[in-house]
Parts: C-alpha cells; structure tokens; sequence
C-alpha cells in the first residue's frame, strides 16, 4: 500500500466511525426528514342558543364559537329530530359563525340542536348538543 | 329549489355500509328493508317501490366508491326537479355517518320528500345494524 492509499484507507474508516458514532447518538436510527411534518388539528367547537326555552314557530339565533389551528373555513348548524336522525339547517362561512331559525312544532319537550366546524383541510368537529325547552 | 339535507349515525363500519348501498338494485333487502317493499334494475335506473305503493323510477347518476357516493335523480309526477345523493363518511372504528341530500322543485313537494327521507334513513340504520357484520367471528 503506498502512502496515499493508505491515507485513503484511514480517512474511510475515520467516516465509518464518524457515522456509526452519529447513529449511535441518534439512538440507532437514521433520520431523514422528507416533507413537512405539521400536524393539523381538528377544529374545535361549541354552541349557545339566544333562548334556552321558546314556543313553537318562535324565532332563536345559535351561535358557534369555533376555533382551529389553521382556520375555521364554515360551520354547520344542524337540529336533532325525534327519530334520531338530524337536519342540517344552514351554514355559515362568516364569524361570527351564527344561524337564525325557528322552534318546530313537537310533541316533545325540547328541541335539540348541534353545531359541526370544518377546517380548510375538510376535517370536522360536533359540538356538543344543546336542548331548547318547548313552550306550551 | 328546496334542497334538503338529512343525516344519521349507524352503528355499523362505511365500508360494510358503502357495499349495501352501491348494491343498488338490493335496496330492499340490503338497505332500507320496511322502507322499500321492491327494488329491480332497468338499464341505468332501479324501480323502486315504497312501502306505502309509491313506485318511482330512479335514474342512477353516480357511483363513486372513492367518495362512497351515490347520486340518482327521480324526477318525474309532482316533481319537476330531483336530485339526490346518499354519502357514507367513516366516524370513528366500526360507525358511520349517512348524509342524503335531495334538491328539488316544487318547494311544495319538500315536506313530503323530507318525511320520506327521515323514513328512509332509520330503516336503513335499522336495516344495517340488524345485519351480520362481516368480518365478525
């Protein structure tokens, strides 16, 4: 071996040390980042009524309150029906995110509604349910 | 234009869900059974009929597996306009979201399509939690 070989042949070995010293500081695996990494949220989600109890065909405004990492793009308002399924009343793009409606008529003795926020990235979350009381 | 929009929760996978409603000449048995007393195909359209005698023909728009969409249109007697779609969304591990959306015209006619709608989805969520699930064992 001449003398620049052998120069060569210490500096590859110095790299492999260098590299196994990397990885073994690294706890033993290879890091390689590829693409962003950001984790976007779900939207997050709640919801008042302007009157806990009103009448049948009496008018009540909900109002959302919803937040999200990377923007709220709508809400949806929907009402609760008695037979479990629920009915998507309108939306809104706009904050303060809010839908005016009216009492249906019903034999029960309250009227159930939820809000659902979207973010840009079309994730969704449902508040909670809130009940408004039947006036008789 | 009315435009109705409907939802219900089903204790049942979307994929499960998705493989009844894309069946669609089975709707009767798979899908909305006590709803739909008879479903057979005719070309790109299913005649339906309803449990209380209404029959209607159904002109398969769409059906997207990827969105699980199904889209059909059934305009025709009182109805000038009608559009509808059936979506299946994936909540959580084993249940699922069902949203119909139906635009149509007269507004008059919106009441009875809405009831009918409400009809269609509890026997669905009946229909499908009813059924074995696959993959269960």
């Amino acid at each position: 071996m001449d003398r620049i070989s052998a120069f060569g042949h210490a500096l590859s070995g110095l790299a492999t040390l260098a590299l196994a010293a990397g990885l073994a500081a690294c706890g033993g695996g290879l890091y390689i980042a590829i693409g962003d990494d950001v984790v976007d949220n779900p939207p997050q989600v709640s919801l008042v009524a302007s009157r806990t109890s009103a009448s049948a065909g009496q008018a009540l405004r909900l109002a959302a309150a919803a937040s999200d990492d990377d923007g709220v793009q709508r809400v949806q308002f929907f009402r609760l029906e008695g037979d479990g399924t629920a009915t998507a009343l309108g939306s809104d793009s706009v904050p303060p995110f809010e839908w005016d409606t009216t009492l249906p008529a019903t034999s029960a003795s309250e009227v159930r509604f939820f809000a659902r926020a979207f973010d840009s990235a079309g994730q969704s979350t449902d508040s909670a349910s809130i009940g408004v009381t039947v006036q008789r | 234009m009315a435009s109705i929009h409907r939802e219900i929760c089903i204790d049942v996978p979307a994929e499960q869900v998705w493989d009844a409603m894309r069946d669609t000449g089975a709707l009767h048995t798979r899908l909305a059974s006590g709803f739909v007393s008879d479903c057979r195909l005719d070309g790109d359209a299913r005649i339906v009929q309803f449990a209380n005698g209404l029959v209607v023909r159904e002109l398969i728009v769409d059906l997207d597996d990827s969105a699980r969409r199904l889209v059909w249109s059934a305009a025709g007697g009182r109805l000038t306009h009608h559009n509808a779609s059936c979506q299946v969304f994936a909540k959580g591990s084993g249940q699922c979201r069902v949203v119909w959306i139906a635009d149509l015209l007269p507004d008059a006619m919106a009441p009875t399509v809405a009831g009918m709608i409400a009809q269609g989805l509890t026997a669905m969520k009946a229909t499908l939690e009813a059924a074995p699930r696959h993959g269960a064992g």
